[in-house]
């Protein structure tokens, strides 16, 4: 422990660089440096996500999750994912909506304080995506409680959810 | 007629004499017995309440000869400053609780008969009155025996439950055992008194010219206080406390922790200050110590209860440990004759016998006004009741704040004294002392810290979360003279805590009578708003500021809050989307204690045991699983159970002797005459 | 195993699984004999609706005879006038969770069973209703009373400990971090738990019933979102079933692209999860160097299919793509992750605070793990020896040299290290895979499937052992998908572990099962 605190102590500090062929253009890099100044303006550099699973495979979990990660690293815009709706500016809603997670879906999201802004998250949410038709699923989170905008993929890669959550934020600017 | 102290007490006690005399003709109308008897005790009270008060700030003494009395041994009666300031303390609760007790005892018609709860009511209010006026030991130890004896039969109220009997019982042995100690040291006192004719030695005038021999004066000391220990509640003897408390009915567990456990310190204060003098630092290291450890080891004891009345009872013992703590290091300050400090300590104990009597009033009026309407008194089965008892709850905290001494009530402040007079103290001539000293402000932080603990579980799992109780029954809200009773002692806990400087400023002559200091001036040196004792530079405390800084922080967030009409949304409590949240669901006692179980626990004895039984089904599929914690007191099996295993053992060999025939008792009789002829 | 012969009214074979049918009053009798006298473990058991067949329901029940690459098969057939089997639970504990499913898909009632709830359908689904039945439909107003979830119309009674203090403390199904839902329900005495009562089955999307409306092809798809950091195992495992009912086999270029990123999938599974176990610890500075790691496999995996959970390479007959052509990207990668990683691990086992945490902490033991049935990184941690690579060598295992490590302990700290040992397992075999040539296309083509044939897919995923079985009707279309997944086995023991543990190391257990609630609950 005490060598990497000394190496973080000592070391020149680097950025974990992407692998060559990592689909990131240009102009998409600059969205995020947009999304920052963005975040900073509208929400005070404190925008809080609560995420709701209601019934997805995990994938778009652990897409979220690793948006949490040195290398993503959402916090540096002033955003980070929350334990209590009671704190949440936005739910980020995953999965096709599981017919035994619909009522805690509503119930999270009575808890929520307005204003606030919900979000799904992958095709699962958008409209059951492999799941649609089958029984015990609601095809969709549009169909438990109202949606405002949803991020496509199965799942999003962390990329995608920032450039998403970059055209929502700039939605709700206008 | 001139109006002096000894006017005001004697009518005092025309009034309890007039409620004896009216009782047999008003018992068959028991509704009107409460209202008149419980109404005449309250100005009873007031009365006794107004003499104590004039005689203090007066500076008053004042001497009775009363003409009753045993031939040759007439009663002697005294009212000066000590008395008058205990007679404040006795009067003052007993008023309160009069007044409560008026609604109280009417919880008990229909069930029993309230005659007997009322005379010995009476009886017990006037012993305790007899036991602080009282000037000659015969006098002292027949008003002592009236206050045990009646509050045997008040503890003894409902005696249908074996429980009970057996508590009350062993506060009768404690009791008596007591008061033999007490007895025996008047007599050495007594014999120790040298110059009047008759038998004038066993009054306390006689005692206090005496001059005593250092030995003998240690003997007379340590007996009494091990008989007024007995009585105070004082760690090891405390056994009967949270047995005898939690049996009697509220009204009286309130006066009973309240008050007659001040008669013990009174007791104290009388026979170390007033009657001896003169002493070495250890009597006060005693003291001292004995305090702390009750302090700390009642306190434990109490974390450990899910009984509510059994938990203030602990905390009566945790209490009396603080009290005498102050009294301790007023003993070591006044053997180093440094009378300033010694003030301060007597002062900071005193003051804390008055708040004490007070906030543990009102704690147990508010249990017993919690009692009243759920009719259980483990802590486990309550919950939520602060929905249907707003009054009750919001009148109990105010208890719970001030015995967690926190400002700015009454608790802060004599606790904040007890502190300084630790901290303040110099280097003493005696090692020990100088390590005892600080270690003794360590544990005293320590207790404070547990007490507080310890009342955000009884107020929590009382009154907040939901109700986890099984009968359907309503649960309604104490009646008016309860609330009246409550609210009274509140807002005396309040005004002690809000002015302090006008309170020291009237105690101030007690103390300069008892061990020479005055702290007044140097007390309210900044004038009436900031209590400084000592010296300002060294410590200071503006309790209105603090309360004002308080109620403006409280009023102006209420504010702001609801400035907007409409603005707060309810909605439902969040629990992680899970439907129904049942009451098993909260916190309990037990679980609050937990923790503090963990780190103490070797100090009581501890049995807790998961019992899954056998089921049809397979071991891994339990459908039954029962846990069980038993915590038990280790000074039963250590102290008690041997002395009482002992005496039985004695008193099987003895009772040999109960042969049961007349031929071997006729031997007896004719052994003894011979014997008597002998040697006569 | 004659015993059983002699007793079956049916037998046959099919690769390397024995199916013994007999009559319900043998049923038990055989099952036991398999359990105790030949110390078989109990894979899975489920029901199949083959009345179009026969007119009979038939009871699966796999079992698996150790040190022999071979699976048995007792079938029990059900009549539809008497719904009702002997319950195999009292006998063989890890039956238990079985026999409830099949209770509620199927409406075949378990004579004997310990618990009669319903496991699957939570208090506003219909009594009597059960899905997986070919004749099975529900109203839209059952539905949306279902998703209300207000109406009891089946109550589920938890259990409570009786005596005074004790705190129920409800984990509701939204769980404080970014997670599966799921409901806990302790009992406890201040920090002390006591007893602990899962409730799963929240992110249950009906995916087996909605494997049947799907083709054979189209289910790979299906499979893969299952469970999401086990996409590539499912979808291996579904296609390797199907493809031996069409009796089918792929090339080896194929079973060679499967093992290698079947093995990509283990490592990245299992460095993240060593990583989220500092998060349990509070350890962030090695809950986020894991995370680098993974994030740097995972962009591996996206390069080399598109896709960050490897999905979409799996295809009945083979796979769409040969990774061995990027074996350099994938070895420069590797070297750099092995690097990183093993500074991680010198720095958690040098850190004494995270260990301490981690030592004793959630112990199973191997009598509960045998039990019970548990299967895979917790089996092996409390001593089992179970891993479907060794005993039911497929793809291209029996080719590679490796052994299956154990634990004693079955602590958290021994969770930890099997992760650790396998990760440089699957790293070494990696090496030795991308170092040999393999022959033969990527994609065999497909046949139409025989009426009525069945066949199971078995795949070692990171998490344990997944099983797939699959029936086709007489149109060649999916009859029956059951699909059994690590977590299914192992969510019981979760309650034995934590038991005694105080309420803080509740997480820190749960992420060193690091169960999936999606692929429990299908």
């Amino acid at each position: 422990m005490i060598k990497e605190i000394l190496k973080n102590i000592f070391s020149k500090k680097r950025v974990i660089p992407f692998p060559e062929g990592f689909n990131v253009s240009p102009t998409q890099v600059a969205k995020i440096v947009d999304f920052q100044k963005k975040v900073d303006t509208i929400f005070g550099r404190s925008l809080r996500i609560r995420q709701i699973d209601a019934g997805s495979c995990n994938a778009c979990e652990w897409e979220c999750t690793a948006l949490t990660n040195p290398i993503y690293d959402i916090q540096r815009f002033g955003i980070d994912f929350v334990a209590s709706p009671r704190h949440a500016d936005m739910l980020l809603v995953t999965g096709p909506v599981s017919r035994q997670m619909e009522f805690a879906l509503k119930r999270t999201t009575i808890a929520t304080p307005e204003p606030r802004l919900v979000v799904a998250c992958g095709d699962c949410a958008k409209d059951g995506g492999i799941y649609k038709g089958s029984y015990a699923v609601a095809n969709g989170v549009g169909n438990v409680i109202p949606v405002d905008a949803v991020i496509p993929g199965c799942p999003p890669t962390p990329t995608a959810i920032i450039l998403a959550l970059s055209e929502i934020i700039d939605k709700v600017a206008r | 007629m001139l109006l002096s102290p000894i006017n005001v007490i004697s009518s005092s006690f025309a009034v309890l004499l007039l409620i004896l005399a009216l009782t047999p003709f008003l018992r068959l109308n028991q509704r009107l017995l409460i209202n008149v008897g419980f109404f005449l005790a309250a100005i009873a009270s007031f009365f006794a309440a107004v003499a104590g008060f004039w005689s203090l700030v007066n500076g008053m003494t004042t001497q009775v000869i009363l003409p009753i009395g045993l031939p040759d041994l007439p009663f002697h009666l005294r009212i000066d400053l000590l008395s008058g300031y205990f007679l404040v303390v006795v009067g003052l609760l007993a008023f309160f609780v009069s007044i409560y007790s008026i609604g109280y005892v009417k919880g008990f018609l229909g069930q029993r008969s309230v005659t007997h709860l009322v005379v010995f009511y009476v009886l017990f209010l006037a012993g305790m009155v007899l036991v602080v006026l009282a000037d000659d030991a015969l006098f002292f130890l027949i008003a002592w025996e009236m206050m045990a004896a009646s509050s045997y039969f008040l503890v003894l109220y409902e005696d249908e439950r074996v429980e009970n009997r057996r508590a009350a019982f062993l506060y009768l042995v404690v009791a008596h055992v007591g008061a033999i100690a007490i007895l025996l040291s008047f007599g050495v006192l007594a014999g120790l008194t040298t110059g009047f004719s008759g038998f004038q030695n066993y009054t306390f005038d006689a005692m206090r010219a005496a001059h005593l021999p250092p030995e003998l004066a240690t003997l007379a000391f340590l007996l009494a206080f091990f008989g007024f220990s007995a009585k105070a509640g004082v760690i090891p003897l405390h056994i009967w406390l949270p047995e005898a408390h939690p049996v009697a009915p509220s009204n009286v567990s309130a006066l009973m922790s309240g008050v007659m456990l001040k008669t013990a310190i009174y007791g104290i204060v009388r026979v170390v200050f007033d009657l001896i003098r003169v002493f070495p630092w250890w009597w006060g290291a005693l003291v001292l110590v004995f305090g702390l450890v009750s302090a700390v080891m009642g306190v434990l004891y109490a974390l450990m209860q899910h009984d509510l009345k059994r938990l203030l009872a602990y905390h009566s013992v945790e209490n009396i440990g603080i009290i005498l703590i102050g009294i301790g290091l007023s003993m070591i300050f006044t053997s180093f004759n440094m009378s300033l400090l010694a003030a301060l300590a007597l002062i900071a104990g005193l003051y804390h016998t008055l708040n004490h009597a007070m906030f543990k009033g009102l704690l147990f009026m508010g249990a017993g006004s919690v009692l009243n309407a759920t009719h259980e008194r483990n802590m486990e089965e309550m919950g939520g009741l602060i929905r249907f008892m707003p009054w009750t709850a919001v009148l109990f905290l105010i208890g719970c704040i001030s015995i967690s001494a926190l400002p700015p009530f009454n608790g802060f402040v004599s606790e904040w004294l007890t502190y300084q007079a630790f901290l303040l103290s110099p280097a003493l001539p005696s090692p020990l002392l100088n390590l005892m000293i600080p270690l003794g402000a360590a544990l005293l932080a320590l207790t404070s810290a547990l007490a507080a603990a310890c009342f955000v579980k009884a107020f929590g799992v009382t009154f907040l979360g939901n109700h986890r109780g099984h009968h359907g029954g309503h649960i309604h809200e104490a009646g008016w003279s309860m609330r009246l009773g409550m609210l009274l002692a509140a807002l005396a806990c309040l005004g002690l805590g809000i002015f302090p400087t006008y309170m020291i400023g009237w105690m101030d002559p007690l103390a300069e009578k008892l061990v020479g200091g005055k702290i007044a001036a140097s007390a309210s040196g900044l004038g009436w708003m900031w209590l400084t004792p000592i010296a300002a530079e060294r410590a200071s405390y503006s309790a209105p500021l603090a309360f004002i800084g308080i109620l403006t922080v409280v009023v102006v967030t209420y504010l702001l809050l609801h400035a907007r009409p409409g603005a707060i949304r309810r909605a439902p409590l969040w629990n992680c989307g899970f439907e129904k949240v049942t009451s098993r669901m909260q916190y309990t006692a037990t679980s609050f204690a937990m923790p503090l179980r963990r780190i103490f626990g070797f100090l009581f004895s501890i049995k807790e045991h998961v019992r899954q039984p056998p089921s049809a089904s397979h071991p891994a599929f339990p459908d039954r699983i029962h846990y069980h914690l038993r915590v038990r007191d280790r000074f039963w099996t250590w102290m008690y159970q041997p002395v009482i295993d002992a005496s039985f053992w004695l008193s099987r060999r003895i009772g040999r002797m109960q042969q049961g025939r007349i031929q071997i008792y006729l031997i007896y009789s004719f052994v003894t005459i011979l014997v008597l002829l002998i040697f006569s | 195993m004659e015993k059983i012969r002699k007793k079956s009214v049916k037998t046959w074979e099919h690769l390397n699984e024995s199916y013994f049918e007999v009559r319900t009053d043998d049923f038990k009798d055989a099952c036991r004999h398999l359990y105790e006298d030949l110390h078989a473990i109990l894979r899975v058991m489920f029901a199949c609706d083959e009345r179009e067949k026969d007119g009979l329901f038939r009871i699966y029940t796999v079992f698996d005879l150790p040190g022999i690459d071979r699976f048995i098969i007792v079938v029990l057939p059900i009549q539809e006038s008497d719904p009702s089997f002997p319950s195999l639970t009292q006998t063989i504990p890890a039956a238990h969770w079985y026999e409830r499913e099949i209770s509620d898909m199927f409406g075949l009632s378990a004579q004997g069973h310990p618990d009669k709830r319903r496991l699957v359908f939570h208090e506003a689904f219909p009594a009597d209703s059960h899905p997986l039945r070919k004749d099975w439909s529900m109203s839209e107003t059952d539905k949306q009373e279902w998703g209300d979830g207000s109406t009891i119309k089946v109550p589920h009674p938890f259990m409570e400990v009786s005596g005074e203090g004790i705190v129920e403390i409800p984990v509701g199904p939204v769980h404080a971090g970014i997670i599966e839902p799921g409901h806990f329900r302790f009992s406890a005495i201040g920090e002390t738990i006591f007893f602990l009562e899962p409730r799963l089955f929240y992110t249950h999307k009906g995916t087996e019933k909605h494997f049947e409306t799907l083709g054979f092809p189209e289910g790979v798809k299906l499979a893969e979102r299952v469970s999401g950091t086990s996409s590539f195992a499912h979808g291996a495992a579904y296609c390797m079933a199907v493809e031996r009912m069409l009796g089918l086999a792929i090339t080896e270029k194929a079973s060679a692209v499967r093992t290698l990123v079947l093995e990509l999938e283990r490592i990245y599974n299992h460095i993240g999860d060593i990583g989220n176990m500092c998060a349990g610890t509070a350890l962030n500075l090695g809950y986020m160097k894991g995370a680098v790691i993974k994030e740097q496999l995972m962009q591996l995996n996206e390069i080399l299919t598109g896709s960050r959970y490897l999905r979409g390479l799996n295809v009945v007959g083979g796979v769409t793509k040969d990774v061995f052509d990027q074996a350099d990207d994938i070895l420069k990668t590797l070297d750099g992750a092995t690097r990183e990683y093993k500074a991680l691990m010198e720095l958690l086992l040098g850190s004494v605070s995270h260990v301490e945490r981690l030592e004793n902490t959630g112990k199973l033991s191997k009598d509960i793990a045998r039990k019970l049935g548990v299967t895979g990184v917790a089996a092996r941690a409390s001593g089992l020896t179970d891993d479907l690579r060794k005993s039911h060598p497929h793809l291209l295992y029996d080719r590679l040299i490796f052994e299956a490590h154990t634990h004693e302990k079955g602590d958290v700290l021994a969770r930890m290290l099997i992760r650790a040992e396998e990760t440089e397992c699957s790293l070494s075999m990696i090496q030795a895979l991308l170092e040999s040539g393999y022959k033969g296309d990527l994609i065999v083509p497909l046949r139409a499937a025989p009426p009525f044939a069945s066949a199971m897919g078995y795949v070692e995923t990171p998490r344990g052992s997944l099983i797939y079985w699959v029936m086709s009707d007489k149109e060649g279309k999916p009859l029956r998908v059951k699909l059994r997944s690590p977590s299914y086995c192992n969510w019981p023991a979760v309650p034995f572990a934590v038991h005694g543990n105080i309420v803080p190391d509740f997480p820190l257990c749960n992420k060193s099962f690091n169960l999936s609630y999606s692929g429990t609950d299908m």
